[in-house]
């Protein structure tokens, strides 16, 4: 165990990173492996993309309108005859390099922000703290279509979006950690070594805190997903022809009278894959609560664990920092 | 509680500020200009010339600086005067008053439905803990918090509406126009709150007071409704009060889809159109109904745990 984990584990932290043998742990949860293997298998379809789908998710081929499922067409063909099983195999790398790239955004901006608030306190924590405030104050789709609908369509712009709506979540829960970081023996002796304020951030707190913020961010990873999914299906994401999930089910509403089901493929696969991170995301979580013994069984661990986000989230009432409020599930806002 | 209440409302003053401020600030920096939309939509034509535009800018007061800007829109939402739309060529205020009735009966009955599901399951799978279908209630919950309402609602709208012709497929037209959108909008929050509720029950359960209970002879269902739901009800409130929010401010796409006139498609309609009074006013009023659903649910606590003081102690 390094000195940083010693630190946390003391602290009390609400996750606490033990590395050894955490894999093994999270092949007991079945849900949870139920959830990675599909993760797992998407991910691998959609960088073999070319290899798995055998036709072009582009290509038109208008004597095969709304082909039935069959042998040649898996999941069937749609309205411009373009196979459905290849769009959707396509689509999983935008949907899925959409949610991770705007996962990863959301991260570092809210890991820079909450840390400097933390680190810096007076003028900047104020500032930035008070802007977190305000922008939790605000529907998140609703302040996305704001600022999409003011950016303007695409897919930069959408990633962007969620990027500035999610972050202040992140910088919140930094800057809980920062401020208990700080604290630790091994800063002030960085400190009285003269270490500068900058060095002490990235290299003494920095580092502690971004395994707990990285696991955050994964269990998060599939309201992002439903978050782009519906900001691409109002139309501010990628343009036709190219394909991505929320968009097809878009293109698919025309059509919906002739062949429901191709408006069911789309909705299928962002539920499964929100399905499989919020199962693997549930197990992580349960893995990394401090208070988990490798022996207990799921019920118990469950138990404890819910036991553990009352009393975080009563004692968030009275000013404890860390929160990381309830189930890995999607708050009604962001896909209603 | 007067003095509780007067202090936190003081305290949403400089967050609500501080929102509209940044609210101004985004639309009045927005890529397009206002005065171009505002001339064009008045004339009815597609190109706007460059004396309209001029005009309307005198008229809209964008010439003047920005923060006179701010101050005349800051003091007309402060005495109730938001503007008049861009769009429909009526005042905001109006428009706004026009939707109302359908987001409130929208929520009204999703909150209905989130109740009705949502807690019967989630004492039931707190009576069944370590039995198999606790772990089911589990499986069920998270698919039904990952399911897109988007997708779901088509599903609805194909199996209901198209085939079996039971309820129309959109508009607002009496009770059966607004079984499929608010079965739409309960869905996630009523498994979020069947989890929440069983947890704390199943915390509740290990109290003494329970154990009494019990040992007294009490049936569990009499001792889940007697003893248990009370005391297990503080993060369900919680859950609830940010649930009521978030319905009050209007559900963006479930209204689109369902075509239901309420104040998120109006939002949707006001952002789509540049409708910039109107985009200002929607979210302005969002975030105010946001602050007063967390006043509600943390005064709630007061009522429902007579140990949760809102005052402090003298």
């Amino acid at each position: 165990m390094s000195t940083s984990e010693a630190v946390l584990r003391q602290a009390g932290d609400t996750f606490v990173p033990v590395r050894r043998r955490i894999f093994r742990r999270l092949l007991k949860d079945r849900t949870a492996v139920a959830g990675l293997v599909i993760i797992t298998v998407v991910v691998l379809a959609a960088i073999l993309a070319p290899w798995v789908a055998r036709h072009d998710p582009i290509q038109t081929d208008f004597t095969n309108r709304f082909q039935p499922v069959s042998k040649a067409h898996p999941l069937g063909t749609d309205n411009l005859g373009r196979d459905v099983f290849a769009r959707i195999v396509y689509g999983a790398r935008l949907s899925l390099g959409m949610a991770v790239s705007a996962t990863v955004g959301i991260t570092v901006l809210g890991v820079v922000l909450g840390l400097v608030a933390g680190m810096y306190g007076r003028i900047a924590e104020t500032a930035i703290m008070r802007t977190v405030d305000v922008l939790l104050a605000l529907p998140t789709l609703i302040l996305a279509l704001v600022v999409v609908g003011l950016l303007g369509q695409g897919l930069r712009n959408l990633i962007i979006t969620i990027i500035l709506v999610q972050w202040p979540r992140y910088a919140r829960l930094v800057r809980g950690m920062t401020l208990k970081i700080r604290e630790q023996d091994f800063v002030e002796a960085a400190r009285a070594v003269g270490a500068s304020r900058p060095r002490i951030m990235f290299r003494h707190v920095a580092p502690n805190l971004l395994g707990p913020t990285v696991v955050f961010s994964t269990i998060d990873m599939g309201s992002t997903l439903l978050s782009v999914s519906a900001l691409s299906f109002l139309g501010f994401g990628v343009g036709p022809p190219t394909p991505e999930w929320g968009a097809m089910l878009a293109e698919a509403r025309s059509f919906l009278d002739r062949a429901p089901l191709l408006l069911a493929w789309p909705g299928i696969a962002i539920t499964l894959m929100v399905l499989a991170f919020n199962l693997a995301g549930d197990g992580l979580r349960d893995l990394l609560d401090p208070r988990t013994v490798e022996s207990t069984p799921g019920w118990e661990r469950r138990r404890l664990r819910r036991r553990r986000i009352k009393a975080a989230s009563t004692g968030a009432r009275a000013g404890a920092p860390v929160d990381l409020g309830p189930d890995p599930m999607p708050s009604v806002q962001e896909t209603r | 509680m007067a003095r509780y209440l007067a202090r936190r409302l003081l305290i949403a003053v400089p967050t609500l500020l501080a929102l509209s401020f940044l609210i101004f600030l985004l639309v009045s920096n927005a890529p397009g200009d206002p005065a171009e939309e505002y001339a064009r939509k008045r004339s009815g034509s597609q190109e706007a010339t460059a004396r309209d535009i001029q005009a309307a800018q005198v008229e809209l007061g964008l010439d003047r600086p920005f923060f006179v800007q701010y101050g005349t829109w800051l003091k007309g939402m402060v005495t109730g005067d938001l503007g008049e739309s861009f769009a429909k060529r009526r005042p905001v205020s109006a428009e706004l008053r026009d939707r109302l009735p359908a987001t409130l009966e929208l929520t009204f009955a999703s909150l209905l439905l989130i109740a009705v599901v949502g807690l019967p399951l989630g004492v039931l799978a707190a009576m069944f803990h370590r039995h198999w279908t606790d772990q089911a209630f589990r499986v069920a919950a998270l698919l039904a918090a990952s399911i897109p309402g988007f997708f779901l609602a088509y599903m609805l709208i194909v199996q209901l509406a198209t085939e079996m012709k039971l309820l129309p497929v959109a508009g607002r037209q009496g009770l059966s126009s607004l079984i499929m959108p608010a079965i739409v909008v309960a869905i996630t929050p009523a498994a979020v709150m069947s989890r929440l509720l069983r947890a704390s029950l199943l915390e509740v359960f290990t109290e003494d007071y329970v154990r009494t209970a019990k040992s007294k002879g009490l049936g569990s269902l009499q001792v889940v409704l007697r003893h248990g739901l009370r005391n297990a009800s503080i993060p369900v409130v919680t859950y609830a009060g940010t649930v009521l929010g978030a319905l009050l401010e209007g559900v963006v796409i479930t209204e689109f889809i369902f075509a239901w006139p309420g104040l998120g498609l109006l939002t949707l309609e006001a952002i789509s159109q540049r409708d910039y009074p109107m985009i200002q006013a929607a979210v302005l009023l969002a975030g105010a109904i946001y602050l007063g659903a967390n006043l509600i649910v943390d005064v709630f606590y007061g009522v429902l745990d007579p140990r949760i003081r809102l005052e402090p102690a003298e």
